[in-house]
């Protein structure tokens, strides 16, 4: 049942993101609700590579309590994350510069002042 | 606006769409019980070998394979009477873990016996096994197939299929599982996760630090006007200076090299404990962030990013130098982990692990440790300087 609870956070987290995405104005929400995406999507790998129930340990050897082979976490989802982490942050940084680069052309953050973007029909 | 809509709902839709794929693999397994037949199927199997080894038995001399082969002919009877049982027990499985029996019976089995076995479902099944490259030995204790027989039977009456199911569970062949089961034998890594990040997936991790890289060096050349601009007008705020607060700048100095030492620690233990070289290279790079908060890196970032681009630069160079240097066997091949050698010497299963072991595993995390550390420090301090406020802007400092 707690995976259960796990997959119900990542579904939100993801829900959010998009919906933040979508109809936020302003540039640095659109970047920290890709972020929420991410974490929502790191923690579905963890919540897949889970297992062993309450026995289970990180996959490491150093002083491990016992023989818990049989009940060690996935060790592949782990180093998949990790790399999704580092990635995520140099593409935040990026994403930020972009955003400090459009605010010194534009002075501001809203998407819907910035210079060359068409009036959307806001007309329902 | 309608078409925000749109795509949200339709994005909406995607999810939903994952979700409902995923399900199943997130619930347990709905249990279908295989026909009568295929149990009788399987009991025929047994009968036969049984009759097969039966027959062998009569064209043999030695004493001892004679008793062998009787020895596993009770063995097989007995697995053969428990089909039922496995059945009842380990539904869904039960057809792989009979394959794996008769595999397991039919290895020892027929290992003095080959030849005399042409077409034999036993033999076959040894063949699966053995193309398969299944190790048969779980982590900590290297079995051979007489051991698990005599880990199996321990308690000298029969069959305990306990032991053997978990043997086999721990056998399954699955590629996390063998990382768990070979990442000591093959890298000396006590640390799984670090043995598939710098090992295993180790080009992987190359692609890694170039993303990083790339981005280091777009955000520089992204930056660089405006960080030329800021260099010029602006009044900076200084370390002891009234805007920086003494309690800040003083921490700061003060917890500056504790946190340097933890992310060492952490990059030059990663293969022992917790840790690696992304994670100990980004707690370095808190420290960055600290000192940049307590604005005594003030006046000129111009140095600080130059040194920190060459340390970067340098750090991938190491790391695909140490992948040539293996170039004998593989790119990035793990030349330093042989089982004798002086860089290997992890035992098998829970132990306290050595400094000395896992190969280039520490060189690749050192590197990748510094590359982490410099490349987020200099994003930090390139974003921190460029988002300062231009000299005309500054109205209110409190």
């Amino acid at each position: 049942m707690g995976n259960i609870v796990l997959y119900v956070t990542v579904i939100l987290l993801v829900f959010f993101g998009l919906f933040a995405i979508l109809f936020k104005k302003n540039l640095i929400k659109i970047v920290l609700a890709l972020n929420l995406i991410g974490a929502g999507v790191n923690l579905f790998l963890i919540a897949l590579g889970y297992r062993g129930g309450e026995d289970g340990t990180a996959p490491i050897f150093t002083l491990a309590p016992e023989l818990k082979e049989l009940s060690m976490v996935l060790p592949t989802p782990q180093a998949l994350i990790l790399t999704n982490i580092v990635i995520g942050l140099a593409t935040t940084a990026l994403m930020l510069t972009f955003a400090i680069i459009t605010y010194q052309n534009n002075k501001t953050l809203d998407i819907r002042k910035l210079k060359g973007v068409e009036e959307v029909e806001e007309n329902e | 606006m309608k078409i925000r809509i749109a795509s949200f709902i339709a994005l909406l839709f995607i999810l939903g769409f994952l979700f409902v794929s995923i399900l199943p693999q997130v619930l347990p397994p709905s249990v279908e019980l295989p026909p009568q037949g295929e149990i009788d199927e399987w009991v025929n199997t047994f009968d036969m070998e049984i009759n097969r080894l039966g027959t062998a038995v009569k064209g043999i001399e030695n004493e001892r394979t004679i008793s062998f082969v009787k020895n596993r002919i009770s063995l097989l009877e007995s697995a053969k009477q428990r089909i039922p049982e496995w059945h009842s027990k380990y539904q869904g499985e039960a057809m792989k873990f009979y394959r794996y029996v008769a595999g397991l019976v039919g290895s020892e089995v027929l290992r003095p016996l080959s030849g005399e076995f042409e077409g034999s479902v036993l033999v076959r099944n040894l063949e699966i096994y053995r193309k398969s490259g299944v190790k048969l030995h779980p982590v900590g204790q290297p079995l051979g197939n007489e051991d698990i027989f005599k880990t199996a039977t321990a308690d000298k009456t029969s069959i305990s299929e306990d032991k053997i199911y978990q043997v086999y569970k721990g056998n399954s062949y699955t590629m996390d599982d063998y990382f768990l089961r070979n990442g000591q034998v093959e890298t000396g890594s006590n640390n799984i996760v670090t043995s598939v990040v710098f090992d295993y997936r180790a080009f992987d991790t190359l692609g890694e630090g170039t993303v990083l890289f790339i981005a280091v060096s777009s955000i520089s050349m992204l930056l660089f006007q405006i960080l030329k601009r800021k260099k010029k007008g602006i009044v900076e705020k200084k370390a002891f200076s009234p805007d920086v607060s003494r309690i800040i700048a003083y921490s700061a100095l003060f917890l500056f090299p504790l946190i340097i030492v933890f992310g060492a620690y952490l990059v030059v233990h990663g293969h022992l404990t917790p840790g690696g070289g992304f994670q100990g290279g980004a707690v370095m790079a808190s420290g960055t962030a600290l000192i940049l908060v307590a604005a005594l890196i003030a006046r000129d970032s111009k140095m600080t990013r130059k040194i920190l681009s060459v340390f970067e630069s340098l750090a991938l160079t190491i790391f695909i130098c140490m992948g040539f240097a293996g170039m004998a066997t593989a790119f990035l091949y793990n030349f330093l982990a042989t089982p004798n050698g002086a860089f290997n010497t992890v035992a098998l299963g829970s132990n306290a692990g050595d400094i000395t072991s896992a190969g280039i595993l520490p060189i690749l995390s050192l590197a990748v440790g510094i590359e982490v550390f410099c490349g987020i420090s200099i994003i930090l301090v390139s974003l921190f300087h460029a988002s300062k406020p231009d000299k005309g802007e500054i109205t209110d400092a409190s």
